[in-house]
């Protein structure tokens, strides 16, 4: 039975097992971490220091509220594997920039005390934290997670929501709630490209999220199917049918790239402890992810959802745990040279029992 | 096709828009207890559905009467238990000794027939008003909403029954409390909060 | 008189903590989660539980003993709303805003099933004292979860403690839907169990059910859940009888009592045996040959299996033999046969085959 950071008799604080699960999730959170770099020095760029300064608000509340819960059920906190790092930038990031401190910080403490505390370690979860801090503010304070600013000038830093200077900008999401269009020319999509355009301060830049997409693709493939097949359905939903009046390729462009749906893909859904094993199963996990957010983004309550769609595509990881494993050519190969190898075994000890036997005879 | 799309619209406002169970919270301890013993389920929701579906059908035609209408809440409870004992007890007698069931399968029909759920159909068919066809679709989507919750927080369980590291103070009913919790809380998101009946 | 107070005051502390209705036994959940968003609804929600739990229970004590459990249930809603309505009407006059504001939970709390499972696993089963223990302990359970509940909704999801301003910078109105609710009562059953735990570390807290016992939901075998499990004639019950028949089959009378309830009727049906029609007689021979039929059929059957025996005995004296020839069971048997009592015999069975296969 695997030991949840207790204190050892012998004084150490892990066992070899801890250690090795320490580190496998610390491995885990580098790449996840090195994934939510571009999209937060894009937010600097866009936002300025006031979008640092909210992330490192988040970081630390999630840390401190980590630490204090873990003690207070009598357990070692699990700072060391720097899921509630990751969880505070994500949680910021989803976030618009001129939201006032102490939202990240709500949604960090949600997070970390309602959806990690109560079921462990970051290996034992069932639920993403950081969508379920995201649900929980957005359920409570609508009004301040969907207020994206409009961007600054160059050089300014934006000002907080309800502040004289605030003037509230029209996001993609507000533009497809409305059955507007950004426009048919590909110039009117670079700024949505480049996150020149109002929205969560970290989920706008697509080029960036399409890097860290990349980034996954290569270090993690398992994960990449369920977020590959989260932003297929969520295109065929958008293609078969548009919201946007102005054209089916239109529309898939601005679901895509509008709200937070790709930041949702690559952060929220496709983590390691909520996916499903089988390669089938986290391509329908994933697909399913997608149907939910476009289900909840067009019937739901409020304009973004694809965080109530992710905790309810978890809540199914045990069925799609059930869809068998995919035979891939590597694998075959693989499997295949193994067979031989055995084959190979099985023959040479075949054949020397009789060598000995002759020998004896001699 | 005006009658089955307001059949439909009220049964999936009963069992997705506005969640009877994890957006109202009608019938919640049952749908909890099912789920970790769900072998019951299928009996159980089929009776639901008969029992929310008729007794809201009898409840909405009830209505037609003034007197009836111009009454006040407790007076429509008094009603409505009424009208789920008569139901209860003709159907006690048919499946009892018509069909001659075993006592457990008689348990469950008593289970079925008094809970939130059921006597809550009836009660926002009456504040929202809905016709014959849209209680129909209200009680349909009573029973499957139930089955979703159910099989929902059955999943759930199982996976933190295999959860070793679950800390001690929230081993048992504290996990599962906050884990049917952060499934309601999905659902709000397509409610909006709670029904407000 | 002092014993009394002692269990009175340990069951009181029980039903508070580890055995409390809502925390561990997952009861009357509805209202609490979707209810008690205040103080003031919390309160409503309390009076009326505790009122119908304990008149419902100490009713059942006195009266519904012989009642069969299937009118029990009915008689449980019904009185549950008779009671209901002087305690609403009350509240009604006392504070209508809060009253209008619980919406339709008040009429619910006749369904709630605190007082069915109160009743049905205590009220019908004990002494009128205990009921009244079990109902009070229960009730102020109920009610304490309720209250607190209630208050920490209130301060949180609308910044208020009994309708006064608190003056909180933030409101969180998340903490008033059902998913708030829920929460609070999963951190206060932590916070319960934890002090519990420290307490009495070897006692363990009642829970509403064994998370080792979670069964699995058959979501991919419908038919044959349909086929064994909805199963109104008990057939299923034949062979595999579930706990909760195994339990009422320890607690039913001894064989000897039961057989002695139906004899009597046994004897009532039986006709005379003079009156019986000729064609009897005609069944019975019919009867007699089929048995003997079956005794040929008995014995035939038996042969065969000794054969059976017979042939593996063979063979399983000499595998690697019969293995590589197997259509040289001659051979093989000889050797086989020599060694055992069986020999002649298995010679000839094999011998035969040998013949057989020519």
């Amino acid at each position: 039975m695997p030991r949840d950071m207790l204190p050892q008799a012998d004084g150490r604080l892990f066992t070899a097992e801890m250690k090795a699960q320490l580190q496998a999730t610390r491995r885990q959170m580098y790449d996840r971490l090195a994934m939510l770099a571009a999209p937060t020095v894009m937010a600097w760029y866009y936002y300025g220091a006031r979008a640092l300064w909210l992330v490192c608000i988040s970081v630390l509340t999630a840390c401190v509220c980590e630490a204090v819960g873990r003690k207070a059920v009598g357990r070692h906190p699990t700072l060391l594997d720097l899921s509630a790092v990751t969880i505070g930038v994500t949680v910021a990031l989803c976030l618009p920039a001129s939201s006032p401190a102490w939202l990240p910080m709500l949604a960090s403490s949600f997070a970390v005390l309602a959806a990690k505390l109560p079921f462990g370690t970051a290996r034992s979860l069932h639920f993403s934290p950081a969508a379920a801090g995201l649900a929980f503010v957005t359920v409570c304070l609508p009004q301040y997670v969907f207020a994206y600013p409009v961007l600054p000038e160059a050089g300014e830093s934006v000002p907080a929501y309800g502040a004289f200077a605030f003037t509230e900008g029209v996001s993609l999401t507000e533009l497809l709630e409305n059955r507007a269009s950004v426009g048919g020319e590909f110039s009117n999509y670079l700024p949505v490209l480049l996150g020149a355009y109002p929205g969560p301060m970290g989920a706008g830049c697509i080029l960036a999220l399409c890097g860290a997409l990349l980034y996954l693709l290569v270090r993690r493939p398992g994960q990449f199917t369920a977020a590959a097949g989260f932003l297929a359905a969520a295109a065929v939903y958008a293609l078969l049918f548009p919201r946007v009046t102005a054209g089916r390729g239109q529309s898939v462009a601005m679901e895509l790239c509008g709200g937070m749906l790709l930041f949702g893909a690559l952060f929220l859904l496709s983590e390691e402890s909520f996916l499903p094993k089988t390669f089938y199963g986290r391509l329908a996990f994933g697909v399913c992810g997608g149907l939910f957010t476009m289900l909840f983004r067009r019937f739901g309550a409020y304009a973004e959802g694809v965080m109530f769609a992710v905790l309810l595509a978890q809540a199914l990881t045990g069925v799609f745990d059930r869809l068998p494993d995919a035979k891939f050519p590597a694998r075959r190969r693989a499997r295949r040279r193994r067979k031989q190898r055995r084959a190979a075994a099985a023959e040479n000890a075949a054949a020397a029992p009789d060598v000995q036997g002759g020998a004896a005879d001699a | 096709m005006s009658i089955l799309g307001s059949l439909l619209s009220a049964a999936l406002y009963a069992c997705l828009f506005q969640n009877l169970i994890f957006s109202g919270g009608y019938g919640m301890d049952e749908a909890i207890r099912m789920a970790a013993k769900p072998r019951q389920l299928f009996p159980l929701t089929i009776f639901i559905v008969y029992f929310s579906t008729l007794s809201s059908v009898v409840c909405v035609l009830l209505e037609q009467i003034a007197a009836v209408r111009a009454s006040g809440v407790m007076w429509h409870a008094l009603l409505f238990v009424g009208v789920s004992a008569v139901l209860y007890l003709a159907t006690l007698l048919v499946v009892r000794f018509g069909f001659r069931a075993q006592p457990r399968t008689v348990r469950r029909l008593g289970v079925a027939a008094f809970n939130t759920l059921v006597l809550a159909v009836p009660f926002i068919n009456y504040r929202a008003a809905f016709g014959v066809f849209e209680a129909i679709g209200a009680g349909l989507g009573a029973g499957v909403s139930f089955v979703v919750a159910v099989l929902l927080t059955n999943f759930g369980l199982r996976a933190l029954a295999k959860n070793e590291r679950i800390p001690g103070a929230f081993r048992g009913t504290p996990a599962a409390f906050c884990y049917v919790s952060i499934l309601a809380l999905a659902f709000t998101g397509l409610s909006g909060g709670g029904m407000g009946v | 008189m002092r014993e009394g107070f002692k269990t009175f005051f340990r069951s009181l502390s029980a039903g508070l903590t580890m055995q409390n209705p809502v925390l561990f036994e997952a009861i009357g959940l509805a209202p609490v989660a979707a209810m008690a968003v205040s103080l003031k609804s919390a309160i409503i929600l309390a009076v009326v539980s505790c009122v119908e739990l304990l008149f419902i229970e100490l009713f059942a004590c006195l009266a519904l003993k012989r009642v069969k459990s299937h009118f029990r249930v009915l008689l449980y809603a019904v009185l549950g709303v008779l009671l209901n309505i002087p305690v609403f009407l009350l509240f009604e006059r006392i504070a209508p805003n809060e009253t209008q504001n619980a919406g339709i939970f008040v009429p619910l709390l006749a369904v709630n099933s605190l007082i069915v499972l109160h009743c049905e696993r205590f009220a019908v089963k004990n002494t009128l004292a205990a009921t009244a223990a079990d109902a009070v302990s229960a009730g102020v359970g109920y009610a304490a979860v309720s209250l607190l509940v209630g208050v920490l909704r209130e301060v949180l999801g609308s910044g208020t403690l009994y309708s006064r301003d608190l003056g909180l910078p933030v409101q969180l109105p998340g903490f008033l839907y059902p998913f708030g609710g829920l929460l609070l009562l999963g951190f206060l059953a932590a916070a319960v169990q934890a002090c519990a735990r420290s307490r009495k570390p070897d006692e363990p807290v009642e829970q509403a059910f064994d998370m080792r016992e979670v069964s699995e939901s058959h979501v991919g075998s419908l038919r044959s859940l349909l086929h064994t499990e909805f199963d109104p004639y008990g057939e299923a019950d034949a062979a595999q009888p579930p706990q909760a028949d195994k339990e009422k089959r320890e607690k039913r009378p001894p064989r000897a009592d039961r057989t002695k309830r139906k004899k009597p009727a046994k004897k009532a049906q039986k006709p005379a045996r003079s009156a019986k029609p000729p064609e009897d007689a005609g069944e019975r021979a019919l009867r007699r040959a089929a048995r003997a039929a079956q005794a040929d059929y008995a014995a035939e059957f038996d042969e065969i299996l000794s054969e059976l025996d017979r042939y593996r005995e063979t063979y399983e004296k000499a595998p690697s033999e019969t293995a590589a020839e197997p259509d040289a069971p001659e051979t093989a048997a000889e050797p086989g046969a020599q060694a055992t009592g069986d020999a002649p015999e298995a010679a000839d069975g094999s011998k035969e085959k040998g013949g057989d296969e020519a």
